[in-house]
């Protein structure tokens, strides 16, 4: 099994995440889980859950004093130390940064070049593959509170093929098709930086509707979809629906 | 407030903060700071590095609320990273014993039986319920590790048994933890 696939195992999910939320792990073991927790969302789940059933305790426990003093003099600290980083930047640092800027630049120049090189060898070399028709991404949605986590509908994400634009379709579940929101709004997590982008709204009739690229590259970055009822930036008011984005198919930018 | 009004507060502060609105940050830390102090001393066991740690809390918050993705729940994500950021702490100061709290054992009881004895059916208070059916043991070793940071060869010696029946004891007590919460 790759490493990959093994921390994707339910039953070692499971381990590691009792183990990280216990406290049980050296700093070494730690660091290592927290870079796994990025690039895999089953041990994210899981470790989701063990620190939910845990923080109960902390939420109990006898609170110690907290004069106001103290408490107003931790806030102003947090509060510059926050603005800080948003204050402009020293010539000093100016500096540093045209010369890490320049850096990037040569680096980026160099990928750019290799990456020409291999893209070049793809299109002479490479034996074309046969017409995807099945979805390039799926989405099982549950209500965003439920803590079952019971699928309510699929929002499967089709790459563009003969001519057709890429799309998006959903479908729901039998046991919840009476309960189906008829409008409703698309959010996309990226997978990197966990930032939303906004995919739409669903049309007010059919199931499917069609995406731009730049929409499809949202989707198919995406670690997460949410559905809200609104199109205002998704909170825990707003957000009906949220689901793990599964990648079925790998990615080609030529889509769409 | 309800403790799922408590925690729904939590979370929508935190997708509030992942937008970097400052006055979600102040709220957060109005609603939380205390039992997040009081998470941070039962570890270092001194008042004055733990109000440091809070600070240091707060600003990660601020700067990796987008490393939250929603799984869980906001409250759980922020006790981990005060864990992890009291525990840190401790072992950078590694010229001093850990001398955590120790709250007597009747009120690890009394936290337990609470918890336990909760009207309310939500998952979130299970964990009370199941911490009950594991062996005092087990129990007490994961509890410490958990509220006091012990790692696992500090338990041994508090608990005066080998460290291997420490790390028997947890992965077990864990294992019937999770077979009894999803049940």
């Amino acid at each position: 099994m790759s490493r990959c696939l093994r921390y994707r195992n339910a039953v070692i999910c499971d381990h590691i995440a009792a183990q990280y939320v216990a406290g049980a792990m050296s700093p070494r073991v730690r660091s290592r889980t927290q870079t796994l927790i990025k690039t895999t969302p089953e041990l994210d789940r899981a470790i989701a859950r063990y620190a939910d059933d845990f923080s109960v305790i902390h939420q109990r426990l006898p609170e110690p004093t907290f004069e106001s003093s103290r408490h107003n003099a931790i806030w102003d600290s947090i509060d510059k130390a926050t603005a800080d980083q948003t204050t402009a930047i020293s010539p000093k640092e100016s500096s540093a940064g045209f010369w890490d800027a320049l850096l990037v630049w040569k680096v980026t120049t160099g990928m750019g070049a290799l990456a020409s090189l291999v893209l070049a060898f793809m299109l002479f070399v490479a034996v074309p593959e046969p017409t995807q028709i099945g979805p390039s991404y799926l989405a099982n949605m549950s209500a965003h509170n439920d803590p079952q986590n019971t699928i309510q509908f699929v929002i499967s994400a089709y790459g563009a093929n003969q001519g057709n634009p890429s799309r998006l379709h959903v479908q729901w579940s039998q046991e919840f098709a009476d309960k189906k929101v008829p409008d409703f709004h698309v959010w996309a997590e990226d997978k990197d930086t966990g930032e939303l982008s906004y995919i739409g709204s669903k049309p007010p009739k059919g199931t499917n509707w069609d995406m731009t690229k730049p929409i499809w590259k949202k989707v198919a970055n995406s670690s997460r979809l949410l559905v809200t009822a609104d199109d205002q930036r998704p909170t825990a008011q707003n957000t009906l629906f949220s689901g793990i984005c599964l990648q079925l198919k790998s990615w080609k930018p030529k889509q769409a | 407030m309800t403790d799922n009004n408590w925690s729904t507060e939590v979370d929508a502060l935190l997708y509030q903060i992942q937008s970097q609105d400052k006055l979600a940050l102040k709220k957060l830390y109005d609603l939380t700071a205390q039992k997040l102090l009081g998470l941070i001393i039962r570890i270092v066991n001194d008042r004055h590095e733990a109000e440091d740690i809070l600070q240091e809390v707060f600003v990660k918050i601020w700067q990796q609320s987008n490393h939250y993705s929603g799984s869980g729940s906001a409250w759980g994500w922020v006790c981990v990273m005060s864990r992890n950021s009291a525990i840190d702490r401790l072992r950078r100061l590694k010229n001093r014993a850990h001398e955590s709290t120790d709250e007597a054992p009747e009120l690890l009881n009394q936290l337990l039986e609470d918890i336990s004895h909760e009207d309310s059916f939500t998952q979130n208070h299970w964990i009370g319920r199941c911490l009950e059916t594991l062996k005092p043991q087990p129990r007490q070793a994961i509890v410490l590790s958990y509220v006091n940071g012990y790692s696992h060869g500090e338990l041994s010696e508090k608990m005066a048994v080998p460290l291997g029946t420490v790390k028997a004891w947890i992965r077990r007590g864990l294992q019937e933890l999770k077979q009894c919460l999803v049940a």
